[in-house]
């Protein structure tokens, strides 16, 4: 176990996606948005969020996160230091030369690649939540693979390092999910689930630094195999394990327990 | 070979997928085989028809340092077919060459026995990649293993899509994978049920 500090403020890694807008909506809720963020480009994904904007008004995706959040429009007026860079890549030198110059030790990750050693060698706590409980759940997609396990579902914040899902664990949060997922909500598992899981845990953490609670970190084992990023088919398949857990008794929601 | 399928954010079409799966399973096989599907109605078939398929495969020999991969996974799937619960220490070097295919999407004839690494840059012959989805899957059927299952599926992709040379041998086995596929298809969906 190691102790921390909690962070009084803390910056953000943005590359822009539905993932980054669920973690600035939570941050926004809390009052602890970053005072430091570094935002990349991203044109791709636009496709994405019209079809995804076309599922939510028929069944109100609103009610996990707000997928029509412009990613700028939270710091509007906000005392907070943006800087935007014209890469897409998280590993880009001008990524690396920024992140380098943050007065911040803390940067929530919000994805958009695999960040090398050398930007994580830069004396800084990468914050990265990743969809599965840590060491079981280690690799790609994890949260249909536990779901298709064991209908168990959970997510892990922890502090990256160079290792694919073998940092130092920061908090971990289990869920139970009760939803139908109708033949027109293809995009519900990757954009609205996945992310909305990984924004609930990262509210869990930012209750601890809001808190100004001192936190403890602990390492697992993680020698054993990775999930590798899952074939259309099992995806599908769990879908249909979903759906046949749904229970019309009770609410249908996504809740932590 | 390369395989450039990008499962990553893959978006599914929901509506009859797996009817669709099936069924583009079924003609592709049809395509390159120009008959109709064998199709196989139980584990215990498949593993009559592996019997006899495997048997056909050149066996050499293994020697102090390296591993021929088609050899080692003839060995493999046979000792794979009798036991009940194979354990993860048996099947550890399975794991490697999964891991290898997932990460490279291609495999080579020989690996040094050791560190695992290639032994040669001549690449695995289809048989490879054919023999090891039916070796993943076979431990999903066994272990419930989802992974395994994963791969499998990817693995069958791969010797679907891309230009490969297909002799009669060639499709019975890949016959044999899909086969296999289907079973675990249908006994997830009884499963549910």
């Amino acid at each position: 176990m190691i102790s921390y500090k909690s962070p009084e403020t803390i910056a953000m890694l943005i590359w822009p996606s539905l993932r980054a807008l669920a973690y600035l909506e939570v941050l926004n809720e809390y009052d602890f948005l970053p005072d430091e963020v570094i935002i990349l480009k991203n044109d791709e994904g636009n496709q994405i969020n019209r079809d995804l904007a076309n599922e939510s008004r028929k069944y109100n995706y609103h009610q996990f996160y707000n997928i029509s959040n412009n990613i700028n429009d939270f710091f509007v007026n906000k005392n907070c230091k943006v800087i935007n860079l014209n890469t897409k890549d998280v590993n880009d030198p001008m990524v690396i030369r920024s992140v380098k110059r943050l007065k911040n030790k803390y940067i929530i990750f919000s994805g958009g690649g695999i960040l090398k050693k050398i930007i994580l060698s830069l004396n800084k706590f990468f914050i990265h939540i990743h969809p599965g409980i840590i060491p079981t759940y280690r690799g790609s997609t994890c949260f249909n693979y536990s779901l298709l396990e064991n209908y168990s579902l959970g997510s892990t914040a922890y502090f990256m390092n160079k290792n694919i899902d073998s940092g130092e664990i920061i908090l971990q949060r289990d869920f139970k999910i009760n939803y139908f997922i109708h033949p027109d909500q293809p995009l519900f598992i990757d954009y609205i689930l996945d992310n909305y899981i990984r924004s609930q845990t990262l509210k869990a953490t930012l209750a601890l630094f809001r808190d100004n609670i001192d936190f403890k970190t602990r390492i697992e084992d993680c020698s054993g195999f990775a999930y590798y990023i899952m074939h259309p088919l099992l995806r599908y398949l769990t879908i249909e394990k979903i759906n046949k857990e749904f229970s019309h008794k009770i609410k249908s929601e996504i809740k932590m327990i | 070979m390369n395989n450039n399928i990008n499962y990553s954010y893959a978006k599914l079409d929901l509506v009859d997928y797996l009817p669709s799966y099936i069924n583009n399973r079924i003609q592709a096989i049809e395509s390159i085989k120009n008959d109709r599907y064998t199709k196989y109605n139980n584990f215990n078939q498949i593993c009559v028809e592996l019997e006899k398929l495997t048997d056909g495969l050149n066996n050499k020999r293994i020697d102090d340092s390296t591993i021929d991969i088609l050899t080692f996974l003839v060995k493999q799937c046979k000792s794979i077919r009798i036991v009940t619960s194979p354990d993860y220490n048996s099947l550890k070097n399975i794991f490697i060459i999964q891991k290898k295919f997932e990460v490279f999407k291609k495999l080579f004839s020989r690996y040094d026995k050791n560190k695992f690494v290639k032994a040669t840059n001549i690449p695995a012959s289809l048989e490879v990649y054919i023999l090891l989805s039916i070796i993943l899957n076979i431990i999903h059927y066994k272990t419930i293993n989802y992974n395994s299952f994963n791969t499998s599926s990817k693995l069958i992709d791969f010797c679907l899509t891309d230009n490969h040379k297909y002799t009669d041998e060639r499709i019975r086995l890949l016959e044999c994978a899909i086969g296999l596929e289907m079973i675990l298809i249908n006994n997830f969906i009884i499963d549910l049920k």
